[in-house]
């Protein structure tokens, strides 16, 4: 069980140690995919190891110290009846994130996801879209 | 091969409710347990299928004469902002698939004027035309919906296309391409077809499939009218003609799409039946995806004839993954199996329902291959070039700086004794060893990823690169590799005009 998560801390109430201080305290496994550092804040692209419970107690923490927190699940929406199954998305798919099902209809796994926007940009339909951060 | 039933006997069947049909992946079961004789006589219809992307389609649509009238035909008509022909009388036109909106560019395109017709939406229509006697206006505007054309008949002048390359990138950027996105260093592979179930596959010497066909086209009832343009068979790569009534066809088997930085196309399903009238026609619909070899190619040389990197069958691409060199690489079609088997269940369902019936063809499909390249008149980079200003690695800066300034070139190609290219010196690169303190030619010369123009490659190519990649210019290099000259965009300039 996993889910990836889009952490936003304002670069003034973030400090390095902070991931791994509330990793400790929580005793719930936090990778770290992607860290994007600006002036004004900090943007860290993550996947909470644990079940759905313990995620969003983490989330919660997360939260209380500063973050706006948001589900990658919830930022990318797939249209399955836009979709035709092509595949085109598939291949270029860098993680897992895409599949196909016994079926040949394709299958998004948004807590695989790395927000690289390839099905994005490519699907012939637009059966795949970001809803923004 | 005598035949063991006729096209009337299977009518007759499907009449009296009785025919046996299997759709393609039952066949092959079939066959491979059973054999080609004993499938034959068990079996009577193979449905088959395909479900993708196509460039070479569009549809014919008359308007219906205005009042007072137009004369359309020499002037310019638009559909949503997408061009339509305006060579046919003066309210017919076609709209092509690949036609791109004069507003949304690649966002919207003529195949997404034909999927909002189908679906019924309003159309916004602008024409042009000069004005005559009887024809006294010059511009119309007008909406409709398919219901108030008299005809929408889509005519595909090349469908089915039978195999098709696949492609991948060895390049170490990505690259737009019609078979969509493809990754630098072998990122991705990409290829057409749905393979084993895929019409001419289950009839590649057009025993069956032949003008007058009856077939699925799109949801509605279509028709074979002949071969498809580069009709290739004796290279497994036969193609048809087909039309059908836009008017009877659905959305679900017909979209417009849109390939990334590339142009716009037509997702088109169609499915068609096989009679099985003898043993011969019962083995070729036995065909299995490891029967049929693709091969590979490098997309990134933008040549007709492309590097192949790997020859392999479509049972290895289906699996999603293809082994290059010693990696694991993604692959997959732009073909969509799901709604080709949905296509080929509901033409089973068709048939055994007495909804759909069979035609005999009224002449055959030649197996005459239609596929020479186009002939050019162009100008070669051997053409343009001038000649080149070399040194050798191993000269001092000095000498080389000196021999630029001589020459008053800007651009040094560096040569081995066999004249092989192993670098440029640009006059950036002298600045350079200002800083690097450089003193032989080698230190400071480019000698990474040099971009070189073959001798009979088309002035066009050249031009692409030197604006792709950025840089100065392009040794011009014979097939053994030795330098011959250099193309500059100052040199192109004006040679070409």
């Amino acid at each position: 069980m996993s889910k990836r998560v889009l952490v936003f801390f304002p670069s003034k109430e973030y400090t390095e140690s902070l991931i791994p201080e509330i990793v400790l305290k929580s005793g719930t496994i936090f990778n770290t995919i992607k860290t994007e550092v600006t002036p004004t804040q900090v943007k860290i692209m993550g996947e909470i190891k644990a079940d759905e419970e313990k995620a969003q107690e983490f989330i919660r923490i997360l939260k209380r110290r500063g973050a706006v927190v948001k589900e990658l699940g919830l930022m990318m929406r797939f249209d399955p009846d836009k979709c035709v199954a092509c595949g085109m998305c598939v291949s270029l798919c860098p993680t897992n994130a895409i599949t196909f099902n016994k079926d040949f209809s394709v299958r998004y796994d948004f807590d695989e996801c790395v927000l690289c926007m390839n099905c994005v940009k490519n699907c012939p339909v637009k059966a795949v879209s970001y809803l923004g951060d | 091969m005598s035949d063991i039933r006729t096209i009337d006997d299977i009518n007759k069947k499907i009449r009296g409710g009785e025919v046996v049909v299997a759709t393609a992946p039952e066949m092959r079961e079939i066959v491979a347990e059973k054999g080609a004789e004993r499938a034959a006589k068990e079996i009577d219809v193979v449905t088959t299928g395909t479900f993708g992307m196509t460039t070479s389609s569009g549809a014919f649509l008359n308007f219906g004469h205005s009042d007072p009238q137009i004369k359309m035909g020499g002037g310019e008509v638009l559909l949503n902002d997408v061009p339509a022909y305006a060579g046919l009388s003066s309210v017919d036109t076609y709209i092509g698939a690949t036609q791109l909106s004069k507003v949304h560019k690649l966002e919207y395109g003529g195949a997404h004027v034909i999927e909002d017709l189908v679906s019924g939406k309003s159309i916004d229509l602008k024409a042009y035309g000069s004005a005559t006697q009887c024809h006294p206006i010059k511009e119309i505007r007008g909406e409709f919906t398919i219901g108030d054309l008299n005809q929408a008949i889509m005519v595909n002048p090349r469908s089915f296309y039978q195999r098709y390359n696949a492609a991948t990138n060895s390049s170490d950027t990505p690259i737009c391409t019609y078979l969509g996105t493809l990754l630098p260093n072998f990122g991705n592979v990409s290829y057409f077809s749905v393979g084993s179930i895929s019409p001419l596959y289950n009839d590649p010497t057009f025993e069956t499939i032949g003008i007058g066909t009856r077939i699925l086209l799109a949801g509605g009832i279509g028709y074979v009218i002949g071969e498809g343009t580069l009709h290739n068979p004796k290279a497994m790569c036969g193609s048809l003609m087909v039309k059908g009534d836009l008017k009877k066809m659905k959305q679900r088997y017909l979209r417009g799409a849109t390939i990334a930085n590339y142009g716009t196309a037509l997702f088109i399903g169609a499915g068609v039946p096989i009679p099985v009238l003898n043993s011969t026609i019962a083995k070729n619909c036995g065909v299995r995806d490891d029967d049929i070899k693709v091969n590979i190619y490098d997309y990134h040389i933008p040549t007709r004839v492309k590097p192949l990197i790997k020859k392999t069958t479509y049972k290895e691409l289906r699996s999603g993954k293809v082994v290059i060199g010693n990696r694991t690489v993604k692959a997959s079609g732009l073909s969509s199996m799901k709604m080709a088997l949905e296509i080929i269940g509901k033409l089973k369902d068709m048939i055994e329902e007495g909804e759909f019936f069979l035609t005999k063809p009224v002449e055959r499909i030649t197996m005459e291959s239609m596929m020479r390249p186009m002939k050019l008149v162009y100008v070669r980079a051997s053409d343009v070039m001038s000649a080149p200003v070399t040194c050798s690695a191993d000269d001092s800066l000095k000498d080389a700086e000196k021999l630029m300034l001589d020459k008053k070139a800007g651009y040094v190609v560096v040569i081995d004794k066999q004249r092989h290219v192993q670098g440029v010196l640009t006059s950036w690169d002298v600045a350079k060893s200002v800083v690097t303190n450089g003193t032989k030619v080698k230190d400071v010369m480019t000698s990474q990823n040099i971009k070189t123009s073959r001798k009979d490659e088309p002035v066009e190519v050249s031009i692409r690169k030197l604006e792709q990649y950025r840089v100065r210019g392009l040794p011009v290099v014979d097939d053994e590799g030795k330098v011959l000259g250099v193309v500059r965009m100052q040199d192109l300039k004006y040679k070409v005009k």
